[in-house]
């Protein structure tokens, strides 16, 4: 075992691990992060800075981590910018450093840190600007390269994610003392909490920092807590976000602390957690002090260096330095020397405190300067007396006060406040009322106040005095001084993970950036994946040196989620590839998949396209011999996906009376009437037919685009505009399976099937009854058509509707029935000239489809009012049809319509194309358009132009009607 | 004439998974019942006396002594229920002529899967964004799975899930993923 405490509670030495980093391999143990890990190897150079390309190592011991970010091989995909604080190591995890070239010891780019002098705020806004069109060849891609962290693999993620949701009474975001103690106390009062942490251990800082006393009651905290069953504990949890009503967003890392099977289990989960109560027991950062040369790898806060020695045993054999403001500064040396570091020196800013024995302690004193080309070799310290001392050292804990961890509080736009007495920021009290803050979070630094806060905040939850004494009565003065800035010779870093200097910071209010927000953005400071969590207070103290005002005045600027990085892959949970979206499947699509059919997405329904024989080679062939099928004999197209809307109650023709604009109140029971619903504004929402089953049973249609927002709608209308009326409404699409019988021989084959009359004269054109097949099955027939033949609707129970399309198939095969797929059902509507998705548009007057006399004037129905609006009835623009004047030219859907000789300019234009389809029947290209002055241009010739597609084709407009334009056939 | 063995909605294999059964359960019929606000007490009555139900409040579900009918909460005034599809192939057309309501029939509208196992609020915490803590017997939710809306519904043995028929294949997918989800992590990693 090299370079390791003895004892150490974050590792077991018996479980060795290899790893690597950059290619080469190390030893770890089971329990390490990969920073514990390599800092036990004496591995302090991690990777290279933003901008300077300078030495980076590993500044911090969590999620807070600016400099430690590599590259790590998950599932065989690289995954940028992890932190090193974070990764657990496990056998064959390989890792690398970023933003280097050629090698992370020795990287050309470093040449930045020469030039760091020009490269300062704003260098690139200054620089960059001339000749405008070099930016986006030139300039961008080389800015790009020569900055930046990790970069993407531009492949796709191949981990799987998962999402999640939790309901606790109280969220619990912290499992250190504070947040354990309040946890037990809530879950013992029969709350359910949800108690979740970033690490995967419970236990917060008192883990790094528990002597042989404390320890024994942690552990027995943790197990109580552990198995409390009111309590759902979530380790490897970062709660990323707060979000209205409660509600936060927090992602597990499930597998990333061990080897994992790509794609197997989900890496991540993404969790919604709604809570009545939350719990911020987030603790406090220690903060940094910036000082000239502030950033080399072996420089990192007092916190990490006490956790990677006391918890993971590392920096065995190295030598430390703490710079301090505060007593907890110098309880953390003497429990490092305890321990047996080697503490070459304490740096305490403070001239009022006494000295330490146990090592050189120097009072009132600074340090002004570092050494060491890739590592620390030596501080400068400016000694209380004015004297300069330089003191080896391979490591300097640095810590010039704590800052509450309340990013969390401002997510909902709470700005933190300035407490003087903790010489931090402070959650605001305007902050989301489900909140509040306990232990570190709340500024109570010290075990006793820490314990005391989490106390009271379960007492003001359960609404109780929970009467207990605090085990803590040991006081521990904080006695802080704030340090935040040192001046002095060499770059001062206040963002190491943006490379922004004090320098930077006094540049950007010279040039007129007075105010906090201005100058993060005209510097970067506080952005990109740490989101400032250093940084922040160290750059407002920075600017407010250089304004003369406190930093209470500067003020600062306002966390936003999320707290760390999410995946986009988390976001996404495992709605991807073919799970990305529900999808639906038509009772048939058995039958039609055992046919070959092509498919098609209608909003989630996979819809049967068309059915190809085997010696079709274009789908134009195929979609042009079911059309004709349909006009000659008899064709089956599933139309099951149209919206079924069961309307039941005394009142049920009232209502439909009041929702269509033509009128419902007389349709005869055993009648199907086409319907014209429009919008309040007098523009047409949807079409489709009502039929009567009885008295006060109605099943509306409705195109399948909208029949949700119809159901919707006329709930709503129901709930809000009529709520006298004894209706009920419930959709029952997917109860019926029903397919389109059409064609001249379709009478012929529906009579194969019901045992009912359904002759012209019983069952006549838009006749609808509920019948029964001939094996007793009960159904529904309606003699309703949308190709303009004679033509059947039947729908039977859902449950049947693959084998009775199969047997339709099957029983008609003398009459050459045929499958038809929706490209046939188009085909065969276009020629017949009705209306569907792409005339219904949302744009769409009743006037426009030649249907004004469908709004009943004699009755109040929704939008008949506004129908009638100057501005709707004067629109000449009406439905047409169009056909190539050479038959053989195409037409596309979205041309244009240009007068002949005309400008094509908007100016001239005349309406559009909505729908075009090859037309067996007419053997050319067909189609729907509204035009302007449609009516007088009948028999006339216009121009169809489509800029995209390169056509300008002259066309005839003629009736929509371009099959059976008397309606004849479908009567028969 | 054809075979009229109802076909299950689902193509997707179900069966045992780790500690979790899926199965989809195809022999019972489904009628909904809307009743107007004056005749809600025959309504409860005729329920009561002919299938010992009674109309549930919201949230919840009720189940007859021998178990052989359920009715669940759908929405105010309006309740589904449930039998064995063998007592009368054609039970909506005969509760309509009872008049207590107004009835749909829903048997095909909807695929029933049965999810057995341990700590089933524990996976539905990877379904379903409700409070998993109430799926006991007799709740009855609607929520949404995979966008789409389901019904859940606590029997003694097994939490019943009833989603839209044409979506089966989704809806199973979806659910086997929070199984093998909970089953892979719980056995291979600390969670």
């Amino acid at each position: 075992m090299t370079n390791r405490f003895a004892d150490s509670p974050g590792i077991d030495v018996a479980k060795p691990v290899h790893f690597q980093f950059d290619n080469r391999t190390y030893l770890g143990y089971l329990g390490d992060t990969l920073a514990s890990a390599l800092l036990a190897n004496n591995v302090r150079l991690i990777g290279r800075s933003f901008k300077y390309h300078r030495p980076r190592g590993i500044f911090s011991d969590g999620s807070d981590e600016p400099n430690a970010l590599v590259t790590v091989l998950r599932e065989g995909h690289p995954e940028p910018n992890t932190r090193a604080t974070e990764i657990e190591i496990y056998d064959g995890l390989k890792a690398w450093s970023q933003n280097a070239w050629p090698s992370l010891r020795f990287d050309l780019l470093a040449v930045n840190d020469w030039l760091s002098k020009f490269l300062t705020a704003g260098f690139y806004y200054k620089t960059f600007m001339w000749p405008a069109r070099f930016w986006e060849a030139l300039y961008e891609p080389m800015i790009r390269r020569a900055a930046g962290l990790g970069r993407l693999s531009d492949t796709p993620d191949p981990s799987v994610y998962d999402k999640g949701y939790l309901h606790p009474d109280v969220l619990v975001i912290g499992a250190g003392m504070a947040g354990l103690v309040c946890s037990l106390q809530l879950a013992k009062a029969g709350q359910a909490v949800v108690l979740v942490d970033e690490h995967a251990r419970f236990g917060g800082r008192l883990l790094f920092s528990a002597n042989a006393t404390r320890r024994p009651w942690l552990d027995t905290l943790v197990e109580e807590v552990s198995k409390h069953p009111n309590i759902q504990r979530l380790i490897r949890t970062v709660v990323f976000g707060s979000y209205d009503h409660g509600v936060y967003g927090a992602v597990t890392r499930n597998t990333e602390h061990q080897a994992a099977d790509p794609g197997v289990l989900p890496k991540q989960t993404y969790w919604t957690i709604s809570a009545r109560q939350t719990i911020l027991a987030t603790g406090a950062l220690t903060r940094s002090i910036a000082f000239p040369n502030n950033d080399r790898p072996g420089i990192m806060t007092m916190s990490a260096i006490e956790a990677y020695a006391v918890y993971y045993g590392a920096l065995k054999g190295a030598s430390v330095a703490l710079l301090i403001s505060h007593e907890e500064g110098r309880r953390t040396a003497l429990r490092l020397h305890a321990l047996g570091v080697d503490i070459k020196a304490v740096i305490d800013t403070r001239s009022d405190v006494l000295s330490l024995t146990e090592f050189p302690y120097f009072t009132g004193s600074q340090v002004v300067n570092t050494a060491g080309r890739l590592g620390l070799t030596r501080i400068r310290v400016r000694l209380s007396d004015g004297a300069f001392q330089w003191i080896n050292a391979d490591y300097l804990g640095v810590s010039g006060g704590f800052n509450p961890t309340i990013q969390l509080t401002c997510h909902q736009g709470a700005k933190p406040q300035w407490d003087a007495s903790i010489e931090a920021f402070r959650a605001a009290d305007n902050r989301p009322g489900d909140q509040r803050c306990i232990g570190g979070a709340d500024g109570a630094f010290g075990l006793g106040a820490c314990w005391q806060s989490a106390i009271h905040a379960a007492e003001a939850i359960l609404g109780q005095s929970l009467d207990l004494a605090n085990p803590f009565n040991e006081s521990e003065p904080i006695a802080l001084q704030s340090q935040y800035v040192v001046d002095g010779h060499g770059p001062t870093f206040v963002d190491m993970q943006n490379d922004v200097t004090t320098k930077d910071i006094q540049l950007s209010h010279q040039e007129g950036m007075s105010s906090v927000e201005h100058v993060k953005r005209y510097t970067t400071l506080g952005m990109a994946t740490d989101q400032g969590k250093h940084s922040n207070v160290l750059g407002l103290a920075s600017l407010a040196q250089a304004t003369g005002q406190s930093i209470a005045e500067t003020g600062t600027t306002l966390s936003r989620p999320p707290y760390t990085g999410v995946s986009i892959g988390a976001l996404a949970g495992h709605y991807r590839d073919l799970d990305f979206k529900p999808t639906r499947l038509t009772p048939s699509h058995q039958a039609a998949t055992a046919r070959h059919a092509s498919f098609v997405e209608v909003g989630n329904w996979l819809r049967a396209q068309w059915f190809p024989m085997p010696h079709e080679k274009h789908w134009r062939e195929t979609v042009d011999r079911e059309v004709i099928a349909v006009r000659r004999n008899v064709g089956v197209c599933d139309v099951t996906t149209l919206g079924k809307i069961d309307v039941q109650g005394e009142d049920a023709a009232a209502f439909l009376n009041h929702v269509y604009a033509n009128g419902f109140l007389k349709l005869p029971v055993g009648k199907t009437r086409y319907g014209l619903m429009l919008r309040e504004d007098g523009i047409v929402m949807d079409d489709g037919t009502a039929a009567r089953l009885s008295e006060t049973q109605f099943v509306v249609t409705t195109t399948t685009a909208n029949a949700v927002p119809v159901y919707r709608h006329m709930e709503y209308v129901r709930q809000c505009l009529c709520p006298k009326m004894d209706v009920h409404l419930i959709s029952t699409t997917e109860a019926w399976a029903q397919f389109a019988v059409a064609g001249p021989r379709s009478r012929e084959l529906i009579a194969r099937l019901v045992a009912c009359d359904v002759s012209n004269e019983i069952f006549p054109f838009m006749a609808c009854a509920e019948i029964h097949l001939k094996n007793g099955i009960r159904a529904r027939l309606f003699r309703i058509s949308f190709s303009g033949e004679l033509a059947f609707e039947i729908a039977v129970p859902t449950r049947v509707g693959n084998a009775f399309f199969e047997y339709l198939l099957e029983v008609g095969k003398d009459l050459e029935v045929t499958p038809y797929g929706t490209e046939a059902l188009s085909v065969l509507r276009i020629e017949k000239g009705h209306a569907a998705g792409a005339e219904l548009n949302g744009q769409t007057t009743a006037k426009q489809l030649g249907l004004e006399r469908m709004v009943s004037q004699t009755k109040d129905s929704i939008g008949r009012v506004l129908a009638g609006r100057d501005a709707l009835q004067n629109d000449t623009t009406c439905l047409v049809g169009l056909k190539p004047v050479t038959l053989s030219d195409p037409l596309v859907a979205g041309a244009h319509l240009v007068g002949l000789g005309k400008p094509i300019d908007a100016a001239h234009d005349l309406g559009h194309v909505t729908s075009v389809a090859y037309s067996p029947h007419c053997q050319s290209m067909i189609g729907l358009a509204y035009l302007k002055e449609g009516a007088s241009y009948q028999g006339e010739r216009v121009r169809a132009v489509s800029l995209l597609d390169h056509q300008d084709i002259e066309v005839h407009v003629v009736s929509p009607h371009s099959v059976d334009p008397d309606g004849e056939r479908l009567r028969v | 004439m054809f075979d009229l063995l109802p076909a299950p909605a689902t193509t997707e294999a179900l069966g045992e998974f780790g500690a979790y059964t899926l199965s989809e359960v195809i022999q019972n019929a489904l009628v909904s019942l809307a009743v107007p606000k004056n005749r809600l007490e025959g309504a409860r009555r005729f329920v009561r006396e002919q299938y010992g139900l009674e109309l549930p409040e919201p949230e919840s579900m009720c189940v007859n002594p021998d178990q052989s009918y359920t009715a669940f909460w759908m929405a105010r005034s309006q309740w589904m229920l449930e039998r064995p599809e063998s007592h009368d192939p054609n039970w909506a057309v005969t509760l309509a002529a009872e008049n207590i309501g107004y009835v749909t029939e829903q048997t095909g509208a909807w695929v029933r899967l049965d999810l057995k196992g341990p700590m089933l609020p524990t996976l539905f915490q990877r379904l379903a964004n409700l409070p998993s803590g109430r799926l006991v017997e007799p709740t009855a939710m609607r929520t949404v799975i995979h966008h789409l809306g389901v019904f859940l519904v606590c029997r003694s043995s097994c939490i019943s899930i009833y989603g839209p028929r044409s979506s089966a294949d989704s809806l199973v997918r979806s659910v086997k993923f929070a199984m093998h989800t909970i089953n892979g992590l719980e056995n291979k990693y600390e969670v």
